[in-house]
């Protein structure tokens, strides 16, 4: 055998290596250097960066004694007619702050980002957080649209708003804006475009609200929805820099991932179903490593019409749903509860249930006489006349229909849940709950 | 303030390299083609009708990459010639790191450009490669890539976005067809 068949591959390569030094030593040695230390350089804080954990929030303890109670008020005002995708944080001031998008038709130019605050009891008037040119004029960059809205306050105590703009196209060609307040929604910072994809940074949306890292990260789900469709976890610095972001499946089944922490390194997701293939289910998935990998998604047997759903951790462990939970419509809209960390479910509640009206479509008449019983029940609310109003305009053609849909569920430090959805496309409606009556539905 | 400035820079070397192909008094007298593309530069700003060209170029097509600026900087200073070197090579990755992010596989390149150390390795072990072949330009654009995304030059923080971009890939790709069928009639004869 010869000397170069006994060698291994590595001393191989070094001998190659050495070969080529050699050869380019004199002309190119000072350059090569300079290359590997700039190489160096730059990849060194990859090497000391810690790996990930979940800061899993504090879960507020309710006063003992307390009187079941369910209320209920719209958020918003009659115009704009269409509004969608409400969001609602709580503010460490003990305020609620809701954000949510409108205009006359979802996808239209003159959608709006609204926002407004629930102080003692009561929401603040509606005013404009953003628009396609106020966006446009402060990142730069051409914008024709704008969609979901997210917010949520910071561990280190600021107000975000993370929002959906369109620059060409439809839903799936949207970007990520993110707004920032240091003084809980007094005043904003100009919007700055965040960057989360490769190609034209098309195709990132947002719906749920975000978990938190123990250096202070924020993790963000999100969705991506061109060729494929699956969740997503965003990961942002304080400084609102994307940081990294891991996928949590692939193919064309899956988005809006709602993240529920359990310890600093589990988590279990659960996704809106974008399968055009019955069943049609919630998705879930979990991660035991803080979110850098995630397991095959399975099926839960909470039925999923192709729509947003909402949940939370609750003290006890069980994870508590908001959701439709049909397989084609969203006239219905329940509670839901899970005792094995969301692979099976069980009702606890229906908020909405237009069951009655599945194979029967009302018509203008009917439908009025429902609505008028509805509002009964809705509190606090602009003049009902406009109400029923805009409900008509917006689900009335031949026949009319329901939609209850995109609820947003949080729970506030007083251990009071507030619960945020789109009601029949015209508001958002809230309704506010405290653990006995949770405990009394159970 | 950078990506901005950069952006600029690169939209405004594109469309000025752009025209200069159709005007023959452009090319290759340097003067001129810094009189043109401060002029570029300048409309680029200009908001008509209330938005200026960059922001929908920045909209539409987002930011160009630092190798895009290298590329289009040497080409600007050098006079035409192929943009992109081994134009197939190059169109074929891109293609493949484009499709491979679009979620319909499960494998996402894209991840690897925040903060992992694989990829600025690689990327420098490219440049280191590409030195040695006499490679210099493409060695440099991707050093300054590296450096780029170290400082943080654009509003991305993933490598990948200082090394490719969709343009760039899309001249790749005309390039290496360009190639494919001036070939053809060679293999004929």
């Amino acid at each position: 055998m010869t000397l170069t068949a006994r060698m291994t591959g590595t001393a191989r390569a070094c001998l190659l290596l050495r070969t080529c030094l050699h050869r380019y030593r004199r002309r190119t040695a000072l350059p090569l250097a300079g290359i590997a230390c700039l190489t160096l350089w730059a990849s060194w804080p990859a090497f000391f960066a810690p790996p990930p954990r979940f800061a899993p929030s504090p879960l507020p303890v309710s006063q003992p004694g307390k009187t079941p109670r369910l209320e209920s008020a719209l958020v918003n005002q009659p115009d704009p007619l269409r509004v969608h995708a409400a969001a609602i944080t709580a503010l460490p001031n003990g305020q609620l702050f809701a954000v949510w998008f409108g205009g006359q038709r979802e996808g239209g130019t003159d959608v709006k980002i609204y926002a407004a605050d629930y102080k003692d009891g009561a929401w603040s008037p509606q005013r404009v957080l953003a628009t396609p040119a106020q966006t446009m004029a402060e990142t730069g960059r051409f914008v024709r649209k704008l969609g979901n809205p997210v917010a949520f306050v910071t561990p280190q105590g600021e107000l975000w708003v993370v929002y959906v703009s369109v620059a060409l196209g439809g839903w799936a060609a949207s970007q990520l804006n993110l707004i920032v307040s240091p003084d809980l929604g007094k005043s904003w910072q100009p919007a700055r475009r965040l960057i989360t994809e490769p190609f034209l940074n098309i195709s990132t949306l947002v719906k749920g609200p975000p978990v938190f890292f123990e250096n202070g990260d924020i993790g963000l789900p999100v969705y991506y929805e061109m060729a494929g469709k699956s969740g997503e976890l965003l990961t942002l610095s304080p400084a609102g820099e994307v940081r990294r972001v891991t996928r949590m499946d692939h193919g064309l089944r899956s988005l809006q991932p709602i993240v529920l922490v359990e310890t600093p390194a589990r988590a279990v997701s659960l996704l809106r179903d974008g399968d055009d293939l019955p069943p049609h289910r919630v998705w879930r998935t979990e991660t035991t490593d803080a979110g850098q990998h995630w397991s095959p998604l399975t099926q839960t047997d909470l039925p999923n019409p192709n729509s947003a759903l909402s949940a939370l951790r609750l003290k006890d462990g069980g994870l508590l749903a908001v959701a439709n939970d049909v397989e084609n419509e969203r006239f219905r809209l329940s509670l839901l509860l899970s005792t094995d960390d969301g692979q099976h479910w069980r009702v606890i509640h229906r908020f909405e249930d237009k069951e009655s009206f599945l194979r029967n479509p009302p018509d203008r008449n009917t439908f009025r006489a429902r609505l008028s019983e509805d509002l009964q029940d809705i509190g606090r609310m602009p003049d009902p006349e406009t109400v029923a109003r805009n409900a008509e305009n917006n689900l009335c053609g031949t026949h009319c229909s329901w939609q209850y849909d995109y609820p947003y569920l949080i729970r506030a430090a007083d251990g009071d849940f507030h619960l945020v959805y789109t009601w029949n496309r015209s508001f958002i409606r809230h309704l506010r709950f405290n653990e006995a009556w949770l405990e009394k539905i159970l | 303030m950078i990506p901005v400035l950069l952006a600029s820079l690169g939209y405004g070397l594109a469309i000025t390299l752009f025209f200069s192909l159709g005007a023959p008094w452009l090319r290759g007298h340097l003067k001129r083609m810094t009189m043109a593309l401060a002029a570029v530069c300048a409309l680029l700003h200009l908001p008509v009708p209330g938005v200026s060209l960059l922001a929908v170029l920045r909209g539409a097509l987002g930011d160009l990459s630092i190798v895009t600026l290298v590329f289009l900087t040497i080409l600007f200073f050098q006079g035409p010639r192929s943009l992109v070197p081994y134009p197939r090579s190059f169109a074929l990755m891109g293609l493949a790191f484009f499709l491979l992010s679009f979620g319909l596989s499960p494998l996402h390149l894209y991840a690897w450009g925040y903060a992992p150390a694989v990829l600025p390795c690689l990327t420098g072990g490219l440049a280191f490669l590409l030195w040695l072949r006499g490679r210099r330009a493409f060695s440099l654009a991707l050093l300054a890539a590296l450096v780029g995304w170290r400082l943080h030059w654009l509003d991305s923080g993933n490598l990948w976005d200082y090394l490719l971009d969709a343009p760039l890939v899309m001249v790749a790709l005309g390039r290496a067809v360009f190639l494919c069928i001036a070939r053809k009639p060679l293999q004929a004869r």
